[in-house]
C-alpha cells in the first residue's frame, strides 16, 4: 500500500458536504474513489492489527501457500475464503460483514441456515475447528467443502 | 426428471410446514439442496445461491412471495425447454400457496454491468459481446414456438472467464404467437421489464415480438458505447459501426428497426467489411482499366487473341510475356497455372490467396467480369486453374483440360460440375459458394483429397455416403452433410456454421485428427468428453 493514505468513506463524504466546486472536489479525491484491492485490505489489517499474514492464515485453517497467494494478490478468495480469514483475524460480526463487502461478496444472511451457523461461531468467537465442527454437526457443507463452489472467485 | 423421487407431481403434493412463515430454511421441499448464500432479497422475492447435494452442482432458486406480481406466473414449457450454451437450463419449480421457487442452473460470471464497470471495454469487445447477444437472440426467436426475452439489459447478461456469453433471468419471457404480428394492441400485457431497456411496446401500447428484444439490445449497445471514455476507441470503425446498428435498433417504431435478430447480425457482420470493399472496388475498376488497355495494344499482334482480359493478362504473367508481345499457340502449351481474382491475374498461388482472403473480409458478392473459358480451353496443360469472384457459369470447355489437379471456382456462378468427369487428375476441387446442385460427379474423382463445399447450399447430401477418403472436406453449408459422414475416411473436416446440435457424428468418422468448428459450438462438441481428434475453434 502507498505512504498516502487513501481516506476513510466518512471523511471523504464530510469533505463533499463542505466543498462548494464539485469538479474541484472530484479532482482533489481522485485517490478516495479507487476501490482498494482486498489483497491490500487484508495487508492493512494485519499491519493495523499488528498480525503477521502467517499467524492469520494460521487460524483460519487455509492452506499456507494458498493463504499467502490471497495476501499478495495471486489468486482471489472465494466467499468462504473470506469468512476464513475472518475468522483468523478473529473477527466480529460487523467487521467480517465489512472484510466480505470488501471482496464483493455476499454478506452473512440470517435466512440462510448455513451463514445462521456462521454468525452464530462467529458472534461466540468460535476459532475455525469449532465452527467447521458446529457446520458438520449441522449437516452444511464446512468452509472451503464445495469444490463448485470455492471456483467462484 | 430422471429420479422418480422427486417428480414434479411428488412436489404438487408435498405439503409445507405452515409454521416457517414466509422463511424457506429447513423446508422439506428443498432438502435435496443447501443454500449457500442470498444473492438478493426484496420484500417479495429472494434469489439464493444454492447446491445440489448430491452432485455439488450450484444453482440458482428464485423465489417469489404471493404478494409478488410473478406468483401466480405459470411459464410455459416451451421457456422452459430451452436449453443450449448461453442461457442457464431450468431445473425444477417448487410451488404452493406460499410461495413459488424456480430453481435453474447457475452461471459463473460477472454481469455484463459489473464487467463494464471494472473494466472499459474497447469497442472490438463490444462488438464481439453484441454479436455473441445476436447469436443467442436468435436460437431463442428462430424457435418454432419463438421465445421473447423481454429483459435484455447489462445486468441480465454474464460473461465468464473464457469470455462466453450467457443471458439469465427468463422471469418474464413469452411466447410470441403468430397473430402477434397484427397491430391490435394487447389488453392482457402487462408492463413487464425494466425502464430504460424495455421497448415502447413493452408498456402497452402494442403486443410485444421479437423487434422488442431487438430494442433492448439496440439500447445495450448503446449503454455500452456510453461507457466508452477513450476517444481514440470512438474513432474506430467498429464504434461507428455499432452507433448506427444500435440506432436502428431502437426505433421507436418496431416497424423501422431491424426485423429480425439475423438482420442485426448481419449488419454487425458486413458493415464492418463495407470499407475494404470501397478500397477493393476502386482498384478492380483500375485493373480493368489496365486490362482492357493491355488487350487494345494487343490486338497489334498476329498471333492469339484472347476472350477475355483476365486471362490474357493471367497467362501472360506466367509466359513472362508483357502486354503487347506476341503470344503463339505453342507457348500456351507451357502454362501450367492461372489464378485470377475478381478481374486480377496473379503470379503464384499465394498472391492469389491472399487477394482472396481480403475478398472474403469483404463479405460482398462484388464478381469480376470474367464468363467464357475459351482462352483456357486452348492452354491444354494446365494443371492449376484458379478463378474467384468470377462471374463463370459454364465450366464445360474445360473438358479438354485433361492434365487438370486443382479446379477452384469459389464464389463464381457455376451450376454444373458434369465436366469434371472428364479430368481424372484431379485432386482438389474448391466450389465455395457456387450455386451447383449436382455433386455426384465428385464420386468418380479417383485421386480427389480436398473437397471445399462451403456455402454450397443445394446439393443433395447423401452423395457423401461412403465417400472416397479425403485429406480435407468443409461443409460449412446449409445442408445436411453432417448426417451422411458416418463411417467415412476424413483427416481435416471443417464445419463452421453448422446446422446441427448434436455432433456425436463426429465419432463416426474414421481418420479424423482435426475439425475446425464455431466457437459458437464450443459447449456441445465438449460434451462428447474425450475424443481422438483435435478441435479448433474460429468464428
Amino acid at each position: 500500500m502507498s505512504q498516502k493514505k487513501t481516506p476513510h468513506t466518512s471523511t471523504l463524504l464530510r469533505r463533499l458536504f463542505k466543498a462548494s466546486n464539485l469538479d474541484r472536489f472530484l479532482a482533489e479525491n481522485k485517490e478516495g474513489f479507487d476501490v482498494p484491492k482486498f489483497h491490500e485490505v487484508i495487508s492493512a489489517m494485519c499491519r493495523e492489527r499488528n498480525e503477521t499474514a502467517e499467524a492469520v492464515i494460521g487460524r483460519s485453517g487455509i492452506e499456507r501457500t494458498y493463504g499467502h497467494q490471497l495476501f499478495n494478490g495471486t489468486r482471489k478468495p472465494s466467499r468462504d475464503k473470506v469468512i476464513q480469514l475472518a475468522i483468523g483475524f478473529g473477527m466480529n460480526t460487523e467487521e467480517t460483514a465489512e472484510l466480505l463487502k470488501a471482496a464483493g461478496k455476499s454478506p452473512l444472511y440470517p435466512r440462510v441456515e448455513r451463514d445462521c451457523i456462521l454468525l452464530f461461531g462467529i458472534n461466540k468467537g468460535y476459532g475455525i475447528m469449532e465452527i467447521q465442527e458446529l457446520l458438520h454437526e449441522k449437516g452444511a457443507t464446512i468452509l472451503g467443502g464445495s469444490p463448485k463452489y470455492e471456483d467462484l472467485i | 426428471m430422471k429420479r422418480g423421487r422427486r417428480s414434479s407431481a411428488d412436489r404438487r403434493s408435498m405439503k409445507t410446514s405452515s409454521e416457517t412463515g414466509n422463511a424457506i430454511r429447513n423446508d422439506e421441499t428443498l432438502k435435496y439442496y443447501e443454500m449457500l448464500e442470498c444473492f438478493s432479497c426484496r420484500k417479495t422475492r429472494e434469489c439464493y445461491l444454492m447446491r445440489e447435494k448430491e452432485t455439488d452442482r450450484l444453482v440458482v432458486a428464485k423465489v417469489f412471495y404471493p404478494e409478488d406480481e410473478l406468483f401466480l406466473l405459470r411459464q410455459p414449457d416451451e421457456i422452459r425447454k430451452i436449453s443450449f450454451p448461453g442461457v442457464p437450463a431450468f431445473i425444477e419449480e417448487i410451488r404452493d400457496e406460499k410461495r413459488r421457487i424456480e430453481i435453474r442452473e447457475f452461471i459463473p460470471g460477472k454481469t455484463l454491468e459489473r464487467a463494464a464497470a471494472e473494466k472499459e471495454l474497447t469497442a472490438k469487445e463490444i462488438l464481439d459481446i453484441s454479436l455473441k447477444l445476436c447469436d443467442i437472440l436468435e436460437k431463442l426467436h428462430d424457435r418454432p414456438a419463438p421465445v421473447i426475452h423481454r429483459d435484455v439489459k447489462p445486468q441480465n447478461v454474464v460473461i465468464n472467464e473464457e469470455g462466453e456469453v450467457f443471458l439469465i433471468d427468463f422471469d418474464i419471457a413469452r411466447i410470441a404467437k403468430e397473430e402477434d404480428r397484427g397491430e391490435e394492441p394487447s389488453t392482457d400485457t402487462v408492463v413487464f421489464g425494466t425502464q430504460m431497456f424495455a421497448a415502447p411496446e413493452q408498456y402497452g401500447f402494442s403486443r410485444t415480438d421479437a423487434r422488442s428484444d431487438i430494442y433492448s439490445l439496440g439500447v445495450l449497445i448503446r449503454w455500452l458505447l456510453d461507457r466508452v471514455t477513450n476517444e481514440a476507441q470512438k474513432e474506430t470503425k467498429e464504434y461507428r459501426l455499432l452507433s448506427a446498428v444500435a440506432k436502428k435498433c431502437s426505433e421507436l417504431d418496431p416497424g423501422r428497426r431491424y426485423q429480425c435478430i439475423s438482420r442485426v447480425k448481419d449488419a454487425l457482420l458486413e458493415n464492418r467489411k463495407k470499407r475494404i470493399t470501397k478500397v477493393l472496388a476502386a482498384l478492380a475498376v483500375l485493373f480493368v482499366i489496365i486490362a482492357a488497355a493491355g488487350l487494345l495494344l494487343g490486338k497489334k499482334t498476329e498471333a492469339v487473341t484472347f476472350e477475355e482480359p483476365v486471362l490474357e493478362e493471367a497467362i501472360r504473367l506466367q509466359l513472362g510475356k508483357t502486354n503487347g508481345e506476341e503470344i503463339r499457340e505453342e507457348d500456351l502449351l507451357k502454362v501450367e497455372n492461372i489464378f485470377a481474382a475478381c478481374d486480377r491475374a496473379f503470379l503464384t498461388e499465394e498472391e492469389y490467396y491472399e487477394a482472396v482472403s481480403v475478398l472474403d473480409a469483404a463479405g460482398e458478392n462484388e464478381k469480376g467480369k470474367l464468363s467464357k473459358l475459351g482462352d483456357i480451353a486452348k492452354c491444354r496443360n494446365v494443371k492449376k486453374l484458379c478463378l474467384a469472384y468470377e462471374a463463370v457459369t459454364d465450366i464445360s470447355v474445360l473438358s479438354g483440360n485433361t492434365k487438370l489437379e486443382k479446379l477452384e471456382l469459389k464464389k463464381d456462378n457455376v451450376n454444373s460440375i458434369d465436366v469434371v468427369r472428364d479430368l481424372p487428375e484431379l485432386r482438389s476441387v474448391g466450389l465455395c459458394g457456387d450455386p451447383v446442385t449436382d455433386i455426384s460427379p465428385l464420386r468418380e474423382l479417383e485421386h480427389l483429397l480436398y473437397l471445399d463445399l462451403c456455402g454450397v447450399d443445394g446439393y443433395e447430401p447423401s452423395v457423401l455416403n461412403s465417400f472416397p477418403h479425403l485429406e480435407y472436406l468443409d461443409i460449412n453449408n446449409r445442408t445436411l452433410s453432417c448426417r451422411y459422414l458416418e463411417g467415412n475416411s476424413i483427416r481435416r473436416l471443417r464445419l463452421g456454421y453448422i446446422n446441427t446440435n448434436d455432433f456425436g457424428f463426429l465419432l463416426g468418422i474414421r481418420d479424423l485428427e482435426t475439425v475446425e468448428a464455431n466457437f459458437q459450438n464450443a459447449g456441445a462438441i465438449r460434451k462428447l468428453g474425450e475424443t481422438t481428434f483435435s478441435v479448433e475453434y474460429k468464428y
